[in-house]
C-alpha cells in the first residue's frame, strides 16, 4: 500500500500533503476571523460591553497598568486586577483597563430604622435614619451576619431601585447611614449619597470595618459626619483568623477618624472562643483609652451564630458583663452591651454622677435625661451630638 | 399549695365576677399539660428578661412571702370548717338531684347557697382587705426589683412554648435582612406579575391572616371578616404595585395593616377592666391582670424555677 495515501472505505481520501495544507488553511482562517471580530469590537462595542460602559460608574482610587491591568488603591490589599476580573471585595471590576464601581447607585438593602442600630448611641439618639448598603465587602469575617449580601457582588444580588432624594423627602428621617456591608468599598456611592443628604441638611453616618487606605479614607471623611468602626480583635493573629485581614490598617483608620474630629464609636463583636479572652479585652480597652480617648463609646456586641460560625453558641451574658466591667475598669466612660436587651449595659450613665442619662430598650431610646448635651443631674458635658 | 391558690383566686374572682368558672370537658387532661406549659412560659420569659442574680433572689423572696401568706389562709380554722360544711352541703344537693329526677329541694339549695354566701362574706370581712394590701405591697416590691424596660417586656409577654422572635433572635446592630415571615411573604407578593395569580395569592393570604386573627387573637364577626379581608387584599395589591422607594418607605405601615389590630386588643382589655370596675369598684385594688403578678409572682411555678436557676452556675465569662 502506498504510504502517501490513507484509505478508509466510504471516507474521502487525502494525501498527507493535502491534509497538512487543509489544516494550515483552516488555522489561518480562524485566526483571521478572530482578528476581524476584534477589529469590529473596536468600532462597534459588543452587545455585552455596551451596557457595562453605559451603566457603570468609574471607580475612584485606582492606577492603570500595562496590558489593561489596574491596581486598586482603595484598601490595603492593593490588588492588581486583570481585564474582566473583579477586586477581592467584588464591588470593583476592571473593564478593559478601567476600574468600575459595580455597587454605585445599586443598594441591595434599605431600611428606615432607629439610628441606634448602627450601633451609634451618642449621635442624635432616638432619631430615625435611612440605612442602606450595596453588596460586597473587602473582609471575609467568619461570623458575617450579612454574608448573603457582603460576600457577593452587586451583580449577583437583587438591587433596589432607590431614589435617595425621594426617600429622604418622604421618609421623615434625620440622617442617612451607609451600613450592612462595608461602605469603605464604595467611596463613590458614599460621596454621591452624602451630596444628596447634604442638600437636605442631613448628617451621614458610616458603619465600617475601617480596612481602607489613608488617601481614600481622608477623602471620605470630609463627606461623613459620624463613624461606627468595628474593631474585631486586638491582635493581628486574631484579626487574620476572624476576618482575613491585618489589624494595623484598622487601628490607623480609627485614630485618623478621631483626629479628624468626626464623631466616632467603636464596636467589638465578642465571639466565644475567639476574642473573649480577658487579656484581649483589657488590651483593647486600654488601646481605645490611650489612642482615641476614654470618652469614645465602646460597644460590646453579642455574637449570634452566623455564616461559618454556626456551631458556636451565642455569647453568654456573663461574658459580655465581664467584658464591660473590664472596659470600665480600664477607664472608659461609655461601655455598652448591644444585641442583648433588656440590660443595664444598654443605657448611658453619666461618668460623673453615675445616674442613668439615656434609657434604652434594645435599640429604642426611651428617655433622655439631658439638657442639650449636659447631664440633667450634675451638668457634666456628655460627648456626642444630642439635639 | 396549688389548690390553695386556686381557692383564693376562685374567691377573688367570685367576688369580682358574676359568671361561674366554666369547666372544659378536657380539663383534667389539660391540667397536666398546663403544668409544663406554665413553667416553659415562665422559663422563656426569664430567659428574655436577662435578670441579674440579685433580681432573681429578690423575686424568689417575694414568692416565699406569698406562699407564707397563703399558708395562713389555708390554716384558718374558720375557713377549714366553712369549706367542710360547704362541701357537705354541695354533696347532699348533688346526691338529691342525682336520685330525684325532675325534682328540686329548695331547702338543700338554700343551704348550699347560704353556705357559699357565708364563705364569701367571711373572706370579704377577714381577708379581702388584707389580701389586697398584701398583694399591692408585693407587686410594688416586684416592680421596684425589675427595671422599667424589664416591666415593659413582661407586660407585652404572652405565654408561649417557643419564645417570641425578640427573645430568641433579637434584631441585631447592623443586621441587614430580617427573617420575619411577613416581610418574606410581602417580598414574594411584590415579585408577582400576573394579575390573576396576584388575585389568588392575595385571597389565600387574606384568609390565612383572618383565620389566625380569629383563632389566636380575637373573635371577628362575619362583617368584620369581610372588611378585614378587603383591606388585606387591597394592601397586598398596593404592596405589589409600589415602586421600590415607596415600598421601602411604607413597609412598616403595610405590615401593621396586615397584622392583628393591637389597638383593638388593648381596647378589649381596657373594656374588660372597666366592666369589672363597674361591678365592684374596689376589685381592681388588687390588680389581678398585672402580668408581673401573673407570671412572676406565682409561687408554685416560680419558686422551683428560681431555686434551680440560682443553683446553676452561670455559663460564660471571659477566658
Amino acid at each position: 500500500m502506498d504510504p502517501e495515501y490513507c484509505h478508509t472505505e466510504g471516507m474521502p481520501i487525502f494525501s498527507r500533503r493535502e491534509c497538512l495544507r487543509l489544516m494550515c488553511r483552516t488555522g489561518a482562517g480562524l485566526a483571521a476571523t478572530q482578528v476581524a471580530l476584534k477589529a469590529l469590537d473596536w468600532f462597534i462595542p459588543s452587545a455585552q460591553a455596551r451596557p457595562l460602559s453605559k451603566s457603570l460608574h468609574q471607580a475612584m482610587f485606582f492606577k492603570k497598568m500595562s496590558r489593561q491591568r489596574v491596581q486598586c488603591e482603595l484598601c490595603p490589599r492593593t490588588m492588581i486586577i486583570s481585564a474582566g476580573k473583579s477586586c477581592f471585595c467584588r464591588t470593583r471590576k476592571n473593564v478593559k483597563g478601567t476600574l468600575y464601581a459595580l455597587g454605585f447607585d445599586k443598594p441591595c438593602v434599605v431600611n428606615f430604622e432607629p439610628i441606634e442600630r448602627g450601633p451609634l448611641y451618642h449621635f442624635y439618639p432616638g432619631n430615625k435614619t435611612m440605612s442602606l448598603g450595596a453588596a460586597g465587602c473587602n473582609l471575609n469575617c467568619l461570623y458575617c451576619q450579612n454574608y448573603e449580601l457582603a460576600q457577593r457582588s452587586p451583580e449577583e444580588v437583587k438591587t433596589i431601585d432607590l431614589e435617595p432624594a425621594a426617600a429622604i423627602r418622604k421618609g421623615g428621617i434625620k440622617s442617612v447611614t451607609i451600613t450592612y456591608t462595608d461602605p469603605a468599598c464604595q467611596p463613590e456611592y458614599v460621596i454621591e449619597i452624602a451630596k444628596t443628604a447634604k442638600k437636605y441638611n442631613l448628617p451621614v453616618i458610616l458603619c465600617t470595618a475601617g480596612y481602607i487606605n489613608f488617601k481614600p479614607l481622608e477623602h471620605i471623611i470630609s463627606f461623613v459626619d459620624a463613624f461606627a468602626v468595628t474593631l474585631k480583635a486586638i491582635t493581628d493573629e486574631m484579626y487574620l483568623k476572624l476576618t482575613g485581614v491585618h489589624l494595623e490598617p484598622v487601628l490607623r483608620t480609627i485614630k485618623h477618624i478621631k483626629k479628624s474630629g468626626k464623631w466616632l464609636e467603636i464596636v467589638t463583636l465578642v465571639v466565644p472562643g475567639y476574642n473573649d479572652d480577658r487579656k484581649g479585652i483589657q488590651t483593647a480597652a486600654t488601646w481605645i483609652r490611650d489612642n482615641v480617648g476614654k470618652d469614645t463609646p465602646w460597644h460590646l456586641s453579642r455574637f449570634t451564630p452566623h455564616y461559618k460560625l454556626t456551631k458556636l453558641p451565642p455569647t453568654p451574658r456573663k461574658t459580655l458583663e465581664e467584658a464591660r466591667k473590664e472596659g470600665l475598669k480600664a477607664g472608659l466612660d461609655y461601655v455598652y452591651i448591644t444585641n442583648l436587651a433588656p440590660h443595664r449595659g444598654n443605657h448611658t450613665y453619666c461618668p460623673n454622677c453615675q445616674k442613668k442619662i439615656v434609657e434604652r430598650l434594645g435599640f429604642k431610646t426611651k428617655k433622655i435625661n439631658m439638657n442639650g448635651g449636659d447631664c440633667k443631674f450634675c451638668g457634666k458635658k456628655i460627648p456626642g451630638k444630642w439635639s | 399549695m396549688k389548690e390553695l391558690i386556686i381557692i383564693s383566686i376562685i374567691f377573688l374572682l367570685s367576688l369580682i365576677s358574676a359568671s361561674p368558672l366554666k369547666a372544659s370537658p378536657f380539663q383534667d387532661q389539660f391540667i397536666e399539660l398546663k403544668y409544663y406549659h406554665d413553667r416553659i412560659s415562665v422559663l422563656n420569659l426569664l430567659n428574655g428578661l436577662n435578670l441579674s442574680e440579685q433580681q432573681m433572689q429578690k423575686l424568689l423572696e417575694l414568692n416565699y412571702d406569698i406562699k407564707k401568706f397563703l399558708e395562713k389562709f389555708k390554716n384558718d380554722p374558720d375557713i377549714v370548717s366553712l369549706k367542710a360544711r360547704y362541701k357537705k352541703d354541695l354533696k347532699e344537693l348533688y346526691e338529691y338531684l342525682l336520685n330525684h329526677p325532675e325534682q328540686e329541694d329548695k331547702r338543700l339549695q338554700g343551704k348550699a347557697v347560704a353556705c357559699n354566701a357565708k364563705m364569701k362574706e367571711y373572706f370579704k370581712n377577714e381577708y379581702q382587705n388584707e389580701m389586697e394590701k398584701f398583694y399591692n405591697n408585693i407587686l410594688k416590691k416586684a416592680n421596684k426589683t425589675l427595671t422599667p424596660e424589664q416591666i415593659e417586656v413582661v407586660n407585652s409577654f404572652k405565654p408561649c412554648i417557643v419564645p417570641p422572635k425578640d427573645f430568641r433572635d433579637p434584631v441585631r446592630a447592623g443586621q441587614a435582612l430580617s427573617d420575619s415571615r411577613i416581610k418574606k411573604m410581602l417580598e414574594n407578593v411584590r415579585k408577582i406579575e400576573d394579575p390573576r395569580r396576584l388575585e389568588t395569592v392575595c385571597e389565600r393570604i387574606a384568609n390565612k391572616i383572618i383565620n389566625i386573627t380569629h383563632e389566636r387573637f380575637y373573635k371577628m364577626s362575619a362583617d368584620e371578616k369581610t372588611n378585614k379581608r378587603n383591606e388585606i387584599i387591597q394592601t397586598l395589591k398596593q404592596a405589589n404595585a409600589l415602586s421600590d422607594t415607596d415600598y421601602e418607605l411604607k413597609e412598616d405601615e403595610i405590615i401593621q395593616r396586615l397584622t392583628p389590630d393591637t389597638a383593638k386588643l388593648y381596647k378589649m382589655r381596657k373594656k374588660a377592666q372597666k366592666d369589672i370596675l363597674e361591678r365592684d369598684p374596689k376589685s381592681l385594688d388588687v390588680d389581678l391582670t398585672s402580668p408581673v403578678r401573673k407570671f412572676l409572682l406565682d409561687p408554685p411555678v416560680v419558686i422551683p424555677i428560681l431555686e434551680k436557676r440560682l443553683t446553676i452556675e452561670r455559663q460564660g465569662g471571659l477566658r
